[in-house]
């Protein structure tokens, strides 16, 4: 047969048979649930059922176990190799058969008249018998063999120890015939044949080991052994060695085309098994390789260059000189679309055959490409659809077979794989074509799975910077994370100062080689991005003159493509972040960079409305906390101008003292010389308002003194009190010009001394006095009654005046503190709101209390303080 | 031959209606400022009479040497010290001891009591209203001190 290549025109694989199914997800499905779906809907062939009955377990075991003996054979290991157990089944099969035959015989001997039938039947049991026990005593070792064999070689091929049986049987057969012809003249030389059966079992174990050379040898070996046999047996028989001849000379032929039948297709099955097997491992790596690539966020590769990496490696082991596949070189083609009307392909990753179209960059990619959904194989590289002829070093690439493969991702063109450098013919091999399939869906499957690691990566990295403090060190992050993540060569984000303003400045860039700080633009192309809220891509003559000239000057470079996103911080359109793309392989933006940069750009929205919030929180805090500040330092102020005041009342009062308590023993002393009635009644008023005067300074300093933590003395004497409040009444009189006044004492009868300091009850009764001296209405009466409460000398002072709210009843005794009539109306101003308080801290001296109680204009303020023990009585 | 009166008393001015009764009395007051110089009258001569405001302060650093910041509550009790140095010996000649306190003065009160001076040798000095009965309350103390020897 010529070994001419035949020149073939392309063919698409993909448009016949099982192939048609283009789709990424359609391989998948062809290859995960197709192949299933052909083996479970065949019809299996009786003989196909036979097979399979002998290759899944012992029928030993099985017969065994069905007849209730416990006995395990031990083959499970074998069960591993399905054409290792096949043999088993079959050595016993062959026993538990010739036991029938030899039955069989017995009984037909029986009723045949022909000689020696005994001794026929006899010999051929004994050497059965032979081969069963020695069968059975070698299985331990058999079993070992195997056990052995599939430790050191996991896989489901065929394991080399029929070899000894094989010889053991040929022994054994050979024996036979040639006992029975010489010893016995017993003509048994149809056994050779088994023989010949032999050799053929051989031949089939010796197929399913082809790298094995030696055991093919010994099939001629064996051939010549049957044949020998033969020879010996039939001599007798035939005297004519011609005869003989002519006799063996169909047999001989018969054997050695089945010997060379069975051979050559046990090695073909076991070669495509090995292909297969190899394939489907080298799918499962391709899958391992390419998926679960793990993404950090902020790593310095990104997850697409961590993919094609990946991808290269892969390719590479696809290629490698000793697989199974055959194609020496591969090249994967990314197709990028610029735009609607512009699709490209991108020379990715290839590996093989040495720099094939290196210097290749995008070529557009025609309609027809974008649509071609079919596995394409040639006898030609330079016969690939599509695509330039590949230029390598390697020249023996043009004249080997190619294969061009699209990887179809969500149903669109996302790549195209060219494999070059088939030295043999493709041919149109279901296998193949399955595992190009296969090939094109795993590629297809990782490139959306890098595509969404790569998306996941640029957005896991932003979202980190949330957790910056400062927007300055932020926002120079997140451009160059849009820098790493897209095709962009450089990167500004630009904000407006407000939502009128139509100027933007940049606030934030990477990649530029002019400086950028305080850059503006205004109303132009960049600056419409974020007043119109608006995207914009650009490419090339798509850009306006002036924005192009000054983004160049910013950039250094020349600009030929531009992509402006929006976002919305604090309200929409509030800045942009411009990426600018310059010469290049592909020197667009790529509607995946458009996608990303979209979802970048609002995380940067979203990061700048968080700082503006942080600063404006920390400047309310910053405010906040100055303005506590100050009110802590007023606070302390007031505190310590009021404790100065108290305390300089104090002293006042108390330095006070000395002059009062000299003038009113002068004025004493005074009284005792002078006998003029007009000079009496002056001194006696001087005395009275000395008097006054020492009650008030006497009651504050105590008040004060006890209330900065002075032990103060208290002298407890019994005071009559109705005279002592008369007199006091009467001196206050004179001294608060209240003639108008009518005072009336009451005393309860048998109402006895009270147990009081002497300079306390002047001093809080001057205070009750004064008060209804103020308030009380003009010749209006003031009564003041002496009674008992709880045990207690209750004093009450009766007066009807301006009206006391209720709900001050208690407000009155706090200090500095005044009725509303005195605070509001402005009425009785005289005085700071200490008389009452005092009152009230000089009775807790003496374990007394004072209250009031209000009825409309009457106020009643009721004094309680202890009886004197000594019983004295008013 | 009349009776002498030491008093102690920093505010002098003020103490004019009572010396002039005490003196119209029959009685020969000496009023000096300092404890030191009451001590040092106290040393030269015999008063039948002693008052003391125990709420002197000291005047001079000669004065400081010997009534101590530390004895004298940063210099302002030098009555109380001058009391501690010499009150005993006073009780012993039959000297009628006045120690004048303010209502503030609980404290200090308290400390001399328990040193052992009688509580009615002690009177508040703003509640010396009238002279006469500072003359009376003298001569009481004289009496009362001759009872108890």
């Amino acid at each position: 047969m010529s070994k001419k290549r035949r020149r073939r025109a392309p063919r698409d694989i993909g448009n016949r048979g099982v192939g048609a199914a283009p789709p990424a997800g359609a391989n998948r499905d062809l290859r995960d649930s197709g192949a299933h779906r052909t083996i479970g809907a065949q019809q299996l062939s009786p003989l196909y059922r036979y097979a399979i009955i002998l290759s899944r377990g012992s029928l030993f075991g099985q017969v065994l176990r069905r007849a209730g003996l416990a006995y395990d054979d031990e083959t499970a290991a074998l069960a591993a190799s399905p054409l290792g157990m096949f043999f088993y089944n079959q050595r016993f099969l062959f026993f538990a058969l010739g036991f029938l035959y030899i039955v069989a015989l017995r009984v037909a001997a029986a009723f045949t008249g022909a000689p020696k039938t005994r001794t026929t039947v006899g010999l051929i049991f004994v050497f059965w018998l032979t081969a069963v026990v020695i069968t059975l005593l070698a299985h331990k070792r058999f079993i070992r063999k195997v056990a052995s064999h599939m430790e050191q070689t996991p896989s489901s091929d065929f394991p080399p120890v029929f070899y000894s049986y094989v010889v053991f049987d040929s022994v054994l057969v050979l024996g036979l015939v040639l006992l029975a012809s010489w010893q016995f003249h017993v003509d048994l030389h149809y056994f050779a044949f088994l023989l010949l059966a032999n050799t053929i079992v051989y031949c089939a174990c010796a197929g399913a080991h082809v790298s094995s050379r030696r055991t093919f040898a010994a099939i001629p070996v064996l051939l010549l052994i049957f044949i020998a046999a033969l020879l010996i047996v039939t001599k007798g028989m035939r005297n004519d060695l011609f005869v003989a001849f002519r006799d063996i000379g169909p047999v001989l032929g018969m054997a050695v085309v089945a010997v060379m039948a069975v051979a050559i297709v046990s090695a073909v099955r076991q070669r495509e098994q090995k292909l297969m097997h190899s394939q489907v491992e080298m799918l499962g790596r391709l899958e391992v390789d390419l998926g679960n690539i793990p993404v950090k966020p902020e790593a310095k590769v990104t997850a697409k260059e961590q993919f094609e990496r990946r991808l290269r490696v892969a390719l590479k082991r696809l290629t490698t000189i000793d697989n199974p596949f055959g194609y020496r070189g591969v090249r994967i083609w990314f197709v990028d679309e610029r735009d609607e009307n512009a699709a490209y392909l991108l020379p990715g990753p290839f590996h093989g055959v040495k720099s094939i179209n290196v210097d290749v960059s995008a070529l557009q990619a025609s309609p027809e490409l974008l649509q071609s959904k079919g596995i394409r194989v040639v006898q030609n590289s330079r016969e690939l659809p599509f695509l330039p002829a590949p230029i390598s070093e390697d020249s023996q690439i043009a004249h080997e077979s190619a294969a061009y493969v699209p990887v179809l991702a969500n149903g669109r063109l996302a790549a195209v794989l060219t494999f070059y450098g088939l030295p043999e013919d493709p041919g149109t091999s279901h296998h193949q074509e399955t595992f190009l399939h296969s090939v094109s869906a795993i590629i297809a499957d990782a490139l959306v799975q890098a595509d969404v690691r790569h998306s996941s990566q640029a957005t896991e990295t932003i979202d980190a910077l949330f957790h910056f403090e400062s927007l300055s060190d932020v926002l120079p992050r997140a451009a160059e994370v849009f820098m790493k993540s897209t095709r962009a060569e450089a990167c500004l984000i630009a904000t407006r100062a407000a939502n009128e303003d139509t100027k933007v400045r940049i606030v934030a860039a990477s990649g530029f080689r002019r400086k950028t700080r305080d850059f503006e633009f205004s109303g132009d192309a960049v600056a419409r991005v974020a007043t119109e809220n608006k995207l914009w891509v650009a490419f090339d003559d798509e850009i306006d003159a002036d924005v192009r000239l000054r983004l160049e000057s910013l950039h250094g470079r020349p600009v030929f493509s531009c992509l402006g996103v929006p976002f919305s911080a604090s309200g929409p359109g509030s800045g942009l972040v411009l990426l600018v793309n310059s010469e290049g392989r592909a020197p667009w933006f790529s509607q995946n960079d458009v996608n990303l940069s979209r979802r970048l750009a609002h995380l940067v929205g979203r990061l700048i409305e968080r700082f503006d919030r942080m600063e404006s929180t920390e400047a309310s805090l910053k405010l906040a906390q100055h303005r506590e500040k100050d009110a802590n330092e007023a606070r302390l102020h007031a505190v310590s101008l009021a404790t100065q005041i108290q305390n300089n009342l104090m002293v006042m009062t108390h330095q006070l003292q000395a002059p009062l308590s000299s003038m009113r023993a002068s004025v004493i002393r005074l009284r005792g010389k002078i006998q003029h009635p007009d000079s009496l009644r002056y001194l006696e008023h001087i005395q009275g308002l000395v008097e006054d005067s020492f009650a008030l300074c006497w009651g504050t300093v105590a008040t004060f003194a006890k209330d900065a933590g002075t032990d103060t003395s208290i002298d407890l004497q019994d005071v009559d009190a109705m005279p002592e409040l008369e007199s006091l009444a009467a001196r206050m009189q004179k001294t608060n010009a209240r003639d108008d006044l009518k005072f009336e004492f009451y005393a309860e009868p048998d109402f006895p001394n009270i147990r009081i300091d002497r300079f306390v009850f002047t001093s809080v009764f001057y205070s009750l006095l004064h008060n209804a001296m103020k308030y009380a209405d003009k010749n209006s009466r003031v009564e003041m009654v002496c009674g008992f409460e709880a045990g207690k000398a209750a004093l009450k002072l009766k007066s009807l005046g301006e009206p006391i709210d209720p709900d001050e009843r208690e407000d009155i005794f706090q200090m500095y503190k005044r009725g509303r009539v005195v605070t509001e109306t402005g009425r009785h101003h005289a005085g700071v709101g200490l008389g009452l308080w005092v009152a009230r801290q000089l009775l807790k001296e003496v374990e007394g209390t004072i209250d009031v109680e209000v009825s409309n204009r009457l106020s009643i303020f009721i004094v309680r303080c202890p009886i004197a023990t000594s019983g004295g009585q008013a | 031959m009349s009776e002498k009166v030491l008093w102690l008393d920093n505010d002098t001015a003020y103490l004019m209606p009572f010396v002039e009764e005490l003196e119209e009395q029959g009685f020969f007051v000496t009023v000096v400022e300092t404890a030191a110089e009451a001590e040092e009258h106290l040393t030269a001569e015999r008063y039948d009479y002693v008052i003391v405001d125990v709420m002197v302060p000291t005047k001079t650093a000669a004065e400081e040497a010997v009534y101590t910041r530390e004895q004298t509550n940063r210099g302002y009790r030098t009555g109380v010290v001058l009391w501690r140095r010499l009150g005993k010996k006073l009780l012993e000649q039959n000297v009628g001891v006045l120690i004048l306190t303010q209502r503030l003065d609980q404290s200090i009160r308290d400390e001399l009591t328990k040193e052992g001076l009688p509580s009615q040798n002690f009177a508040r000095k703003f509640q010396l209203s009238d002279p006469t009965a500072l003359v009376d309350r003298l001569k009481s103390l004289r009496k009362s001190s001759a009872r108890t020897s």
